[in-house]
């Protein structure tokens, strides 16, 4: 497996600024360099509306909209329903991640996680893309 | 509301009980009649209550919702008209008693018409505001609570009231988290209550004394706040001790009380090495047997500075000597 191609354009969504500076700086040290930002799953939304994404790594708590909700709303819309989504959970409880995956995401990955595991899930997601 | 079905019966909520004054207001409606609203405030938050001062004097500069200032036992009070807050039409010669309440360094004087009595309820027994009267009085109705003769009385949201009229500053959370801080008689401390009041009389203790503070208003949310610790702790090749360094919580919490929340923090691997100290205005045995219950490090009945501060040196973890 291999990564996409390191110029995609990835929007990367958390309401705390610490935590959306520290996923952008995994994927940097990934060689990611397109990286984007939102607070929120509204912001997100209209942001990922009005350009060309090509992924989207989501916090799941968070306030106005969760991630999950974020998910389904992209799943709803016609121009984004094919785009992958990584779902970033605290707990790796069952019964979330089975919601999760019924609301569309393409994986998910537990806190705290390190580059290593970031690029694992993120090959997973676009090999089985590919296929 | 946390999973509480599987906690051993020490554990259950609604035992607990709290004190609440009963006061009341008198609307005059158009055909004269007089309504009588049935409004209530936890005795924690208050003071006394005392007889309306005869000197009120005006203050220039503040909204109209505030009568004045007031000389109560010494200390000069701002006195805050209810009935104007309420937009209600006062009967003649109402508005006799003044309710003093006090947030540490603030105390603020509340007009009402009449002080009832003393009610002692448990807390399982105030209910969410059904969605009749949920928009009334501004949204500031916290709770409901049915009384003789299937009367309501509505408790009050006096923080939030107080924020409106801009006589206390109700802190925000935070989106960023504090970076490690040189650790020299200095800490971090995430602190958790449902109260931005008491988040805010907290957070001013603890800044005082040069400490840094994260803030939560449930258990979720510390836990949620935690959990990027961790995440932040893995990416720097850190402990998670060198961010977070203690802990304080609040038991009574919507969302995820302080006990499940102390009980989850002391059953994980990280998060257990963050000492615990109950913060709560619940002083009984139960509670403190409660709080040893769930591995919680200490218990500290609020607002005594002195003593949070005494908790805060003696358990916030101290730095490793190199």
């Amino acid at each position: 497996m291999a990564l996409p191609d390191r110029d995609i354009k990835i929007l990367v969504v958390d309401d705390m600024a610490t935590m959306r500076r520290i996923i952008k700086g995994l994927l940097e040290q990934l060689g990611f360099k397109n990286i984007d930002e939102a607070e929120d799953g509204k912001v997100a939304l209209q942001k990922l509306k009005s350009g060309n994404y090509d992924f989207v790594i989501t916090d799941w708590n968070m306030p106005n909209m969760t991630g999950l909700e974020l998910v389904q709303e992209i799943r709803k819309d016609p121009d984004l329903k094919h785009l992958p989504v990584l779902m970033v959970t605290a707990e790796a409880k069952k019964e979330n991640v089975l919601l999760a995956i019924k609301a569309g995401v393409n994986n998910y990955i537990v806190k705290p996680f390190t580059a290593e595991v970031l690029k694992e899930k993120i090959e997973k997601i676009f090999s089985a893309i590919k296929k | 509301m946390a999973k509480k079905d599987y906690l051993p019966k020490i554990l259950e909520t609604g035992a607990n009980e709290l004190e609440i004054i009963d006061f009341r207001m008198h609307e005059l409606l158009d055909n004269n009649e007089i309504y009588e609203w049935i409004l209530g405030v936890n005795v924690a938050k208050v003071r006394e209550v005392t007889r309306r001062p005869e000197n009120i004097v005006k203050s220039p500069g503040s909204p109209p919702e505030v009568e004045g200032i007031a000389k109560i036992r010494g200390e000069i009070v701002p006195i805050v008209n209810l009935a104007k807050w309420m937009k209600i039409r006062e009967p003649e010669g109402a508005g006799k008693y003044v309710i003093v309440m006090e947030f540490l360094r603030e105390i603020v004087g509340v007009i009402v018409h009449e002080a009832k009595r003393i009610r002692r309820i448990r807390w399982a027994d105030i209910k969410k505001p059904p969605p009749s009267i949920e928009e009334r009085l501004g949204g500031k109705i916290v709770g409901v609570i049915e009384i003789e003769d299937g009367n309501l009385l509505l408790l009050l949201d006096f923080e939030g009231i107080l924020d409106e009229l801009g006589m206390i500053k109700i802190f925000g959370i935070d989106e960023e988290l504090p970076e490690e801080i040189d650790r020299e008689g200095h800490f971090t401390v995430l602190i958790l209550d449902d109260s931005p009041v008491a988040r805010k009389i907290i957070k001013g203790i603890l800044e005082k004394d040069g400490h840094t503070v994260i803030e939560a208003s449930s258990g979720l949310e510390g836990l949620d706040i935690l959990n990027n610790y961790l995440q932040k702790a893995v990416s720097e090749g850190k402990d998670i001790t060198d961010y977070i360094q203690l802990i304080v919580s609040d038991i009574e919490m919507p969302g995820m009380d302080g006990l499940t929340f102390t009980r989850k923090i002391k059953e994980h691997p990280e998060f257990s090495k963050i000492p615990v100290i109950i913060n709560t205005s619940l002083s009984d045995k139960a509670t403190v047997d409660k709080a040893k219950f769930v591995n919680a490090d200490a218990h500290l009945v609020k607002f005594d500075a002195p003593d949070l501060l005494k908790l805060v040196h003696k358990y916030a973890i101290k730095k490793k000597e190199e």
